[in-house]
């Protein structure tokens, strides 16, 4: 359990160190590699599939070919303009951007005010925060949907930013409070001597040596948000501010016939892509938030 | 959940004068909090008392509401659910241990599987699911598979569409989903080990798998531990999307869980009353989750 300062987390894992036991019986070394083939083909195959799908011709596509072949771009040209997702993707875009950094904003004023001040309630606050965590976003749904109703939120983007962005407070606060609560407190305690108030501290010290971790903490907010269900599924029915997930969970492959199925798979395509970019170059930052935030 | 325990190093304290200003940069992201999980958490309370309905404010039943969850049918499959999909967390961390053990000591391409292992990650539940949907369809790839192997036209797996087996697909579903970051987690706390330990073991000639298990295993009981919570944590936080995408709560309600029954509750038969019974008994479900980990983290001695 060492601190978010103190280690970096390697990410480039050595694996050759311990190889000093690699000679042991032909049976043993086999039964290595079957597991470890079947376990990386089993997470991969459905995602295989998926992807040469949506690039299959929908005129010789058959539903029974484990893994289709042909090429074609028509597909995506089709899903985008007719099936909506244009719109979706531009939804999804409109819900997570304002959502995570509204929450990143807020989070990391929070981390520094619970990090950085020692005043009564502290403790119970950190608590709070961390507890909330564990909320499962699904049960406070139907009582907010009954306030929203009320208040007429329902249905309008400001309701489900304000939800997405107070879904993501938990996490967020926590993550920021285990790296400020480890930056050294020297510069902090000189900073004060030379008469720096505490928004000073907090733009130039706090914000300016809390960087990579408060781009973890937005690169996972937009996942989190991108790739939520519920807040749309139940803040945002109707079809015209459906996002990428709504979207999908509405065209469902219960309802669209076999020779569709290219089209749904391109659909699916459009909704992973723009998160591929984010996590192959933000693994690291993401990496390291999690084993941080984990201990 | 663990980190937040420690020292606080960083933190100024001084005891004489307490730094009230601290409340003003917490209180936005608490107004936030407040106003969407915990104020309706309140809420949820309250309503489970009363007979409500999407219609009707309704009138105070006690426990009625709990009394007639607990006695239904569809509260049984949702239970016994929730428990076969709990089971994907020690599925998983079996999983990746082994995997973990033989990626350190050493394979051809290593982080070609590790990476592999990884993809299911990536895409969203919602995604996923409609890709699985497919996948582990009737006539799907899988079962088009099946059928060419055995020359059987009849063969093949209803993954998702009977009663008993739908259910574990899901576990498997979830499984593989997370899979791969459970061995992300545990290689980066592999790394971090002392390599001289494992050649002394080597140099008296044990055997990788028993200094894995006896001299790695202890080192990573606070990341497994950290992996199995968020892995409670998630079954419970995203079963509901789950089984709404890939099951819709089928075939015949047998994939029920409590997520899926409030919503059930909430939605279609517009209970809210017995809806919010059932989220309470979640959010009761998490806590005395939170509270195990609390014990343990405390037993550590790493509690705040």
């Amino acid at each position: 359990m060492s601190t978010a300062v103190q280690r970096a987390v390697p990410t480039t894992p050595h694996y050759e160190r311990a190889r000093l036991w690699r000679k042991g019986s032909p049976i043993l070394v086999w039964g290595k590699y079957v597991f470890v083939i079947l376990v990386a083909l089993v997470c991969v195959a459905p995602l295989y599939s998926m992807l040469t799908t949506a690039f299959a011709d929908p005129a010789t596509f058959r539903s029974t070919d484990l893994f289709p072949t042909g090429f074609t771009l028509e597909n995506f040209k089709i899903t985008w303009t007719d099936l909506g997702f244009r719109t979706m993707l531009i939804n999804s875009i409109i819900l997570s951007l304002p959502a995570s950094a509204i929450s990143t904003a807020v989070s990391v004023a929070a981390a520094f005010g619970l990090s950085r001040f020692q005043f009564p309630g502290r403790t119970l606050l950190v608590f709070l925060f961390v507890a909330s965590v564990a909320i499962p976003p699904i049960v406070i749904m139907p009582a907010l949907y009954i306030t929203y109703s009320q208040l007429g939120w329902t249905n309008t983007w400001f309701g489900a930013i304000l939800t997405s962005t107070g879904l993501l407070i938990p996490f967020s606060t926590f993550l920021m409070y285990s790296y400020m609560r480890d930056l050294p407190k020297e510069q902090f305690e000189a900073a004060r001597v030379e008469g720096a108030g505490s928004i000073r501290q907090f733009a130039s010290l706090a914000v300016a040596m809390s960087r990579p971790a408060i781009a973890t903490t937005f690169l996972l907010a937009v996942v989190f948000v991108w790739n939520d269900l519920l807040v749309p599924l139940f803040l945002l029915p109707s079809a015209e501010k459906a996002t990428l997930m709504t979207g999908l969970a509405a065209l469902g492959p219960s309802r669209v016939g076999a020779q569709n199925v290219p089209l749904l798979m391109a659909g699916v395509l459009i909704s992973v892509a723009p998160l591929i970019p984010l996590v192959v170059f933000g693994r690291r930052a993401l990496l390291r938030g999690l084993v941080e935030s984990g201990g | 959940m663990g980190a937040y325990a420690g020292r606080n190093q960083g933190l100024e304290l001084r005891k004489d004068k307490p730094q009230w200003s601290g409340w003003l940069w917490v209180a936005p992201a608490l107004a936030l909090l407040a106003f969407v999980q915990l104020v309706p958490i309140a809420q949820t309370l309250y309503y489970s008392f009363f007979s409500r309905t999407s219609y009707s404010a309704g009138e105070y039943v006690g426990l009625g509401n709990y009394r007639l969850t607990m006695g239904s049918a569809d509260f049984k499959t949702a239970i016994i659910n929730n428990l076969i999909f709990s089971l994907s967390v020690p599925l998983v961390v079996l999983v990746s241990l082994v995997f973990v053990a033989i990626l350190y000591q050493g394979l051809h391409l290593a982080r070609l599987w590790e990476a592999m292992v990884f993809l299911p990650y990536l895409p969203a539940i919602a995604s996923a699911s409609v890709a699985l949907v497919y996948f582990l369809g009737e006539n799907g790839p899988v079962n088009s598979a099946i059928r060419a192997v055995t020359g059987n036209d009849t063969a093949g797996i209803h993954w998702l569409t009977q009663v008993g087996t739908a259910s574990w697909t899901i576990m498997l579903v979830l499984s593989w989903k997370r899979v791969g970051l459970t061995v992300l987690l545990l290689l980066a706390r592999m790394v971090t080990l002392d390599p001289a330990q494992f050649e002394a073991a080597a140099l008296e000639g044990a055997s990788w798998p028993r200094t894995f298990r006896r001299i790695a295993l202890p080192q990573l009981t606070s990341i497994i531990q950290f992996a199995a919570i968020i892995g409670f944590v998630e079954v419970f936080a995203y079963a509901f999307s789950y089984v709404f995408m890939l099951t819709k709560g089928g075939p015949q309600q047998s994939t029920y869980t409590l997520e899926f029954l409030m919503y059930q509750l909430e939605f279609s038969r517009q209970n809210v009353g017995q809806a919010s019974a059932v989220a309470m008994l979640i959010l009761a479900i998490m806590a005395a989750l939170g509270a195990a980990r609390a014990v343990v983290a405390r037993r550590e001695g790493e509690l705040f």
